[in-house]
């Protein structure tokens, strides 16, 4: 083992090697910045240099663009409030919220952190447990699968207390929305109410930027009217306004160091979800959220700039991007579309991921999970550097930065897709948002709802079909059964816990759940 | 300026108005040319189409790039070829599901005799696997056991009416026995599936499952070609073993029919020596996919057949 | 114009739409064309969803018909200005497909942050030069970075 130690270490310390990793940790912030692009597409566009660099360095790149990516999406998130990757979306419920509260540096700081943590820690099982979590990941099946999507989609409806109602209604809406378009069993069309346009469905992106940046934006520029023509403004955009105080937003130890419970549950979920097939980097960020609000001193800072709720999205968000890797490493199974890319950029480089790719492959597998560490530490570097300057972005007068960012996300939305009607949906999803927020309904398990539900349905027929159409069936597997129970376990526990805190709680919130 | 400059600025002038005229006739090297795959980025279509773009510079003058548009079922990377300019630079990579299946099914904004196959890359078998401990390593035991307890025993084939689904419907149809099909997201949830038990068998193409099979943890049945793949040889087809199902998926470079002729020529040309290369060849065997490319008729011809087998057995199903 | 409704109207008004909209799809589900398929029809997990939708309104409507004596914060929008920012994005897209990334930029970012200013500040030079820098941003971000990173013959 030693010497294959040696041998990849050499492969992975390379000049060119590093090089292109840096140069991908670059690419991928920028990409991932802007609304839209993707790493994916990225990584998509650049297989081709597979066959032109050194394999070593291909690899380099395809990691750094995907380490930036998914961290450039964070920073847009928390800075303006757009979440330039899927995974993002939890981030901006509490990010886009601390930088209203005057704290964007300790807000992308506490990210990045985080972020850090969770991917290295992701990366570590898979290169030490990859088989052990690889063979718990396979024993989830529909049934299981049906549990974990019901599971989250209550916990985070359930979020924000006194609003269960709400929330239930967004995610039940968000599954709707994703309905649209073709049945994912049959392919056969649905609820396209004989539109050509819908036959496609409602893209990820246009909903997502829509209804969290562009409804963001309409409010601000609402607010920022109004404040206009008022002569006396007491709104929180006075305060945003005030000349940001970088000394007083410093990320220090006692800060770093209450959030990193919330760390380590994102990590945690993070690394398990992303180690099942098919199931996500939105889905891990959601839940971690959710769980960390469950388990947090603090529940009801959540969803105003809780740094713990940024770190949990951004830990498990950021722990799927090893554990994603474990089906293919260990089976060949591609359980994301990134691994499915890097599965495409290992078999043209002639290796077949999969049980066999270990013993022929040691020096080059190694020297990827070298490479998968060390990415870690440039894209930490590399983004300390770029922090500040961001900090310093996110305080701009918004009515300099809500123009442009509404232009960014216009044209990021049309650039992904190249349709038109990707961007009449953006706008239409922020008319959505703008309702949906005007009726004080929670933003979070609606997009969850539309994240999810393509699976939930398809887990559900065909655990049906599995059952034979018993319901029953449902409830048969002990996996599933277990992670009901958690789950009610919690919920309750949780719900005994803020009424007793309630007396002390100065927070007012509605009598009961609804 | 005396004559002579005059008379050499005069000839440069016109040469240089017949240039254009020239660069004309070169085909492809003025613009890269993109090949449209209706399957997400990193699949097997994906992967043939590469092996094609690591190629085209030699012998296409040009580069080759393989966009994936998996939208939509994979109808908007077929829109996008359609309304792109039929001038030859913009061509389908694609197997029949999309294509050829979901126009059988429901109303398209194409018909089929819009596309024209150009060069057919590689012939993929659908195959028939289980765990290596499963109860049924054979076909015989599989039709036996289900014959016994119709119903019971669970298929999982990727999506509904796919490449390995329709096979599994022919066989049941000839061998007179049914099972449940389960149909998933495609080949790898199939394969996850059967390794976790969740299924009992798996329907899907060599590549998927070739790493289990060299590993020993699964068992391939059977295919359903008409030959045994070069890959797993010691598997028999279902011809061999009594039960005529053979429907092999092509991956086929279509374009539209408004591209003029010439150019389709010169594509076809161009692209059966670029896969014939020793280079393409290799890269073929080390990514699995058996290149065996073969021309526009003979292309035509599967086409024209899989249309016909399609339409007779979508038919057979009430679909 | 400040918004009107109490929190509790609202819900009531939230609360009617969850309640036609579940109702519209179920009936739409009873009498509408649904393709069947293998196993349980394609329209299970839509009907799941409306009956959501009704029982969520339900819940509501029975939450709001014990009166909260509670202060609740709500969101005051008055809608012109969000109106005019959807006219404004809907103009900017097109005009960014007919005249080019960099001018319509430039124009559109001026007059928007032009309206957004207080009276005080909209001589500003800040604005000009804000304006023209985005359109020159924006144009190597989409014309020239983004098409070779999506590999498409994109946009302008």
């Amino acid at each position: 083992m030693i010497e294959f130690l040696a041998e990849a270490s050499a492969l992975a310390f390379a000049p060119e090697v590093i090089f292109f990793a840096c140069l991908g940790i670059f690419v991928g912030l920028t990409v991932g910045a802007i609304p839209g692009l993707s790493g994916d597409m990225a990584i998509a566009v650049l297989l081709p240099f597979v066959f032109v660099l050194e394999p070593t360095a291909a690899l380099g790149l395809l990691v750094g663009i995907y380490k930036g990516s998914m961290f450039g999406g964070s920073i847009s998130a928390i800075t303006f409030g757009v979440p330039g990757t899927a995974g993002a979306a939890a981030t901006v419920i509490d990010g886009y919220q601390a930088k209203l509260a005057g704290k964007p540096n300790r807000a992308l700081h506490t990210a990045l952190y985080s972020s850090l943590i969770g991917d290295t820690t992701s990366d570590l099982i898979l290169i030490f447990l990859a088989l052990p979590l690889a063979l718990v990941a396979l024993k989830f099946g529909p049934v299981e699968f049906f549990a974990l999507y019901v599971v989250s989609l209550t916990l985070v409806a359930a979020l924000t207390m006194g609003q269960v109602a709400r929330g239930i209604a967004a995610a039940a809406l968000g599954i709707m929305l994703a309905m649209i378009g073709r049945d994912p069993i049959t392919g056969s069309q649905r609820l396209t109410f004989g539109m050509p346009e819908l036959s496609g469905g409602i893209g990820l992106i246009p909903l997502l930027v829509g209804v969290f940046a562009v409804s963001e934006i309409m409010v601000q520029i609402g607010r920022l009217w109004a404040s206009r023509r008022l002569a006396q403004t007491k709104t929180k955009e006075e305060a945003a306004e005030q000349p940001y105080d970088p000394s007083k937003d410093k990320m220090d130890w006692p800060t770093f160091r209450s959030t990193l419970g919330a760390t380590m549950l994102g990590t945690g979920m993070g690394t398990f979800i992303g180690a099942l097939p098919g199931a996500g980097a939105s889905l891990a960020a959601f839940m971690s959220y959710g769980l960390a609000q469950r388990l947090s001193r603090r529940p009801q800072d959540f969803g105003k700039g809780s740094l713990e709720g940024v770190a949990a999205a951004e830990a498990g968000n950021s722990a799927t991007a090893g554990a994603t890797f474990i089906p293919l490493f260990a089976f060949g199974i591609p359980g994301s579309a990134t691994a499915a890319l890097f599965g495409a950029a290992l078999i043209m480089m002639g290796i077949t991921p999969g049980p066999t790719m270990m013993q022929s492959n040691m020096g080059i597998i190694y020297a990827l999970f070298i490479i998968l560490i060390y990415a870690n530490l440039a894209n930490l570097i590399i983004s300390k550097v770029l922090l500040p300057v961001y900090s310093r972005l996110a305080m701009i007068q918004p009515r300099f930065v809500l123009p442009i960012v509404l232009g960014l996300a216009i044209l990021g939305t049309y650039a992904a897709g190249n349709s038109v009607k990707d961007v009449w949906m953006l706008l239409a999803a922020g008319v959505l948002g703008v309702g949906l927020r005007w009726f004080s309904v929670p933003l979070g398990p609606l997009v969850l709802g539309f994240i999810v539900g393509p699976g939930l349905e398809e887990s559900l027929r065909q655990a049906l079909m599995l059952g034979r159409n018993d319901w029953t069936h449902l409830v048969t597997s002990p996996l599933a059964l277990g992670i009901y129970l958690g789950t009610v376990a919690l919920l309750i526990g949780f719900w005994l816990f803020t009424r007793s805190r309630r007396p002390d709680n100065r927070v007012p919130t509605k009598g009961g759940a609804a | 300026m005396s004559f002579r400059n005059i008379a050499l600025a005069s000839a440069f002038g016109a040469a240089s108005l017949a240039i254009p005229s020239i660069a004309a006739a070169d085909f492809p090297s003025d613009n890269p040319i993109r090949l449209v795959s209706p399957y997400g980025a990193g699949g097997a279509v994906d992967i043939a189409g590469r092996i094609l773009s690591s190629v085209s510079g030699e012998f296409l003058d040009t580069r080759v790039d393989v966009v994936s548009l998996s939208g939509a079922g994979g109808q908007e990377a077929i829109e996008f070829v359609s309304s792109s300019e039929p001038d030859g630079y913009t061509l389908l990579i694609t197997d029949y599901g999309p294509l050829v299946t979901t126009a059988l099914r429901e109303d398209v904004g194409y018909e089929l005799e819009d596309w024209i196959p150009l060069v057919q890359i590689t012939e993929v078998a659908p195959i028939f696997f289980a765990r290596a401990d499963s109860d049924y390593t054979s076909i015989e035991a599989l039709i036996e056991a289900a014959q016994a307890a119709p119903d019971t025993i669970s298929v999982g084939h990727g999506r509904h009416l796919s490449v390995p689904h329709l096979p599994l419907i022919l066989l049941e149809a000839e061998a007179d026995f049914s099972t449940i099909h389960l149909p998933t997201t495609g080949g790898s949830q199939a394969l996850a599936f059967v390794l976790g038990g969740q299924v009992d068998i798996g329907a899907s193409v060599p590549s998927t499952i070739q790493g289990g099979v060299d590993d020993g943890s699964l068992v391939a049945l059977a295919v359903a070609a008409a030959e045994r793949v070069t890959s797993m040889p010691d598997v028999p087809t279902l011809r061999e073993l009594g039960y005529d199902v053979v429907l092999p998926a092509w991956y086929t470079i279509f374009a539209h029919r408004d591209v003029p002729e010439d150019r389709r020529a010169i594509l076809e040309e161009r692209i059966l020596a670029a896969l014939a290369s020793e280079p393409a060849l290799a890269l073929g065997t080390r990514t699995g996919t058996d290149v065996q490319p073969l021309g526009a008729e003979a292309s035509q011809t599967a086409y024209q057949t899989t249309i016909e087998n399609l339409t007779a057995i979508l038919d057979q199903i009430d679909e | 114009m400040i918004a009107l409704y109490t929190a509790a109207h609202r819900d009531v008004l939230f609360a009617i739409l969850l309640l036609l909209l579940g109702g519209a799809g179920l009936l739409d589900i009873r009498y509408g064309a649904w393709q069947p398929g293998p196993g349980v029809g394609n329209y299970l997990i839509p009907m799941v969803a409306y009956w959501v939708l009704v029982g969520a309104g339900a819940a509501l409507l029975a939450g709001r018909l014990r009166p909260s004596k509670t202060e609740e914060s709500v969101l005051t929008l008055s809608p012109w200005p969000v109106m005019a920012g959807l006219i404004w994005a809907g103009v900017y897209f097109i005009a960014v497909r007919y005249v080019g990334v960099a001018v319509s930029t430039s124009l559109f970012m001026a007059a928007a942050i032009w309206c957004l200013s207080p009276s005080g500040a909209r001589g500003s030079r800040g604005i000009g030069i804000v304006s023209l820098a985005s359109g020159a941003i924006f144009w190597v971000l989409f014309t020239q970075l983004a098409p070779i990173l999506v590999s498409r013959q994109l946009l302008f």
